[in-house]
Formats: structure tokens, sequence, C-alpha cells
């Protein structure tokens, strides 16, 4: 196995890891207002799966970045990592993920800053994590390499089900809050 | 009346992040097992290669004539850059 294999083996494992560390730091961030993961565990444990996955994500997302800057064959140079949709071949579904993986960044600083903003500003750029989760699944659906494999696009379907499963617990629970 | 109260799963907070670890340790090495089995898929989505190459070919388009001793080249070369022209003001 060459470099350039290895890079581009590092760069399908990784990429496909950093899906799923969000999908579990999206559900359990999520399931800490709508108390959709009760039956799992308390919300103590639920926070400390949400900031575990974040953290874990930032990592492998980079691992993934660098491996295909390094890789020739891809040929994503510096300026795609921070201007989305550059790219010659594929722009749209590689901008995406460049489009995930500035807003998490974003959701990420903003969380180590959270003392210092308001709440109601931490929780609009909190917010942005959901768009940031659409993007990596439609990045990962249109660009990933072995999404067409019947087993990932399974879990990679079911996953983003859960996810909307808890986004609408959570909605729900909120409306249920105001109404109170 | 007394309300009963169910026990999560997974009572312990080590033991619920080591199951998440776990499942992100999986798919890391799964899929790095799997994709250094299968490391070309043609059924990929992007090809950076096949992108790269109908270009290529099409913005070369040299005909090479060969008769005995005598090769004959006609070359056409394809330019993007603008024509500078310059108009006289009077």
């Amino acid at each position: 196995m060459t470099i350039t294999d290895l890079l581009w083996v590092l760069a399908r494992s990784t990429g496909t890891a950093a899906f799923v560390a969000l999908v579990l730091s999206v559900v359990s961030g999520m399931a800490l207002r709508s108390g959709a993961l009760t039956w799992l565990s308390h919300n103590r444990a639920v926070k400390e799966v949400h900031y575990l996955t974040s953290v874990v994500w930032l990592p492998l997302a980079a691992v993934h970045v660098i491996a295909l800057m390094l890789d020739p064959y891809s040929r994503i140079g510096v300026v795609d990592l921070i201007v989305p949709f550059l790219v010659s071949y594929g722009s749209f579904a590689i901008g995406l993920g460049t489009i995930s993986l500035e807003l998490v960044v974003v959701v990420l600083v903003s969380t180590w800053m959270r003392s210092s903003l308001s709440q109601q500003g931490w929780l609009a750029i909190h917010r942005l994590s959901y768009v940031a989760f659409v993007a990596a699944f439609a990045h990962g659906l249109l660009a990933g390499t072995d999404f067409a494999q019947p087993l990932l696009s399974a879990l990679a379907w079911l996953t983003a089900s859960m996810v909307l499963v808890v986004g609408f617990r959570r909605l729900t629970a909120s409306r249920a809050r105001q109404t109170l | 009346m007394e309300r009963r109260t169910r026990t999560p799963l997974v009572s312990s907070v080590d033991a619920l992040l080591a199951v998440a670890a776990g499942v992100i340790a999986l798919s890391l090495g799964g899929m790095t097992l799997y994709a250094g089995g299968h490391l070309h898929n043609a059924g990929a989505p992007l090809q950076p290669a096949a992108v790269t190459a109908a270009p290529a070919a099409a913005a070369k388009t040299t005909t090479t004539t060969t008769t005995g001793r005598l090769q004959l080249s006609r070359g056409v070369t394809i330019t993007t850059a603008l024509p500078i022209t310059r108009t006289h003001r009077s």
C-alpha cells in the first residue's frame, strides 16, 4: 500500500467516523431537553456523551480534511477548506462538506466561549449544528465513496431517521413547555 | 399512590461514555478495514480523474499524418486569453 492509498483509506474512515460522532452529538444534544434518551441513561450521562462526541468529532474531521488535502488524486486545496464550491469536480457535494465543517467549528468555538456570550446568542449559534448535520449528511450522500454500500447506506439513513425522530420529540417537548 | 420510576439501561456515566467511544471506534476501525480492502470503487459518485481526463483530451486537437519520410503535423492551440486590441483615439 502506497502513501496515497493510505491517505485515501484514512480520509474515508475518518469521514465516516466523524459523521457517526456528529450524529451521536446531535442526538444526545437534542435528547438533553426532550428527555428522549431517559430509557438509556440519565441526563448527566447524556450530557457527558454530548460533550465527548463533539470533542472527538474535531480530530476526526481534521484528519479527514488533511488526508484529502495531502492526497494528490483528490486535488483539494487549503482554499477549499475555507471557501466552499470551488473544487473543479463535485463542487456542490464537496462544498457541503466545507459548510458543515465550518458550522461545527463555529458551534464548538461558541461553546468554549459560552461565558462571554449571551444565552440567546449562544443558543442561536448552537442551533447551526442542525444545518451542519444536514449539510454533512448530504455531503456523505453525494460525495461518499462508500455510501452506496448497503450496510453503510442503511446505517446512514437509520441515523438520519433517528435524528429526525429525536428532533421531533425535542420540538414537541418545547411546544408543550410553552403552552404550560 | 406510589409513583414507579424506571431505571435507565445504563446508569453509569463512564459506561455510557465507553459505549459512545466504542461506537465511534468501531466505525473508524471497521471503515479502515473495509476501505483498505476496497481501495477503488468504480461506482463512487465523485471521480476526479475522469473529470480531468475529459477536458484534457478535448483541448488537444492535434492531427498527425505520416507520409514516408515527411511528417506533417497540424495543431490547434486553444487559448482562453483575451485578444489585445488597441483602438486609435483621435
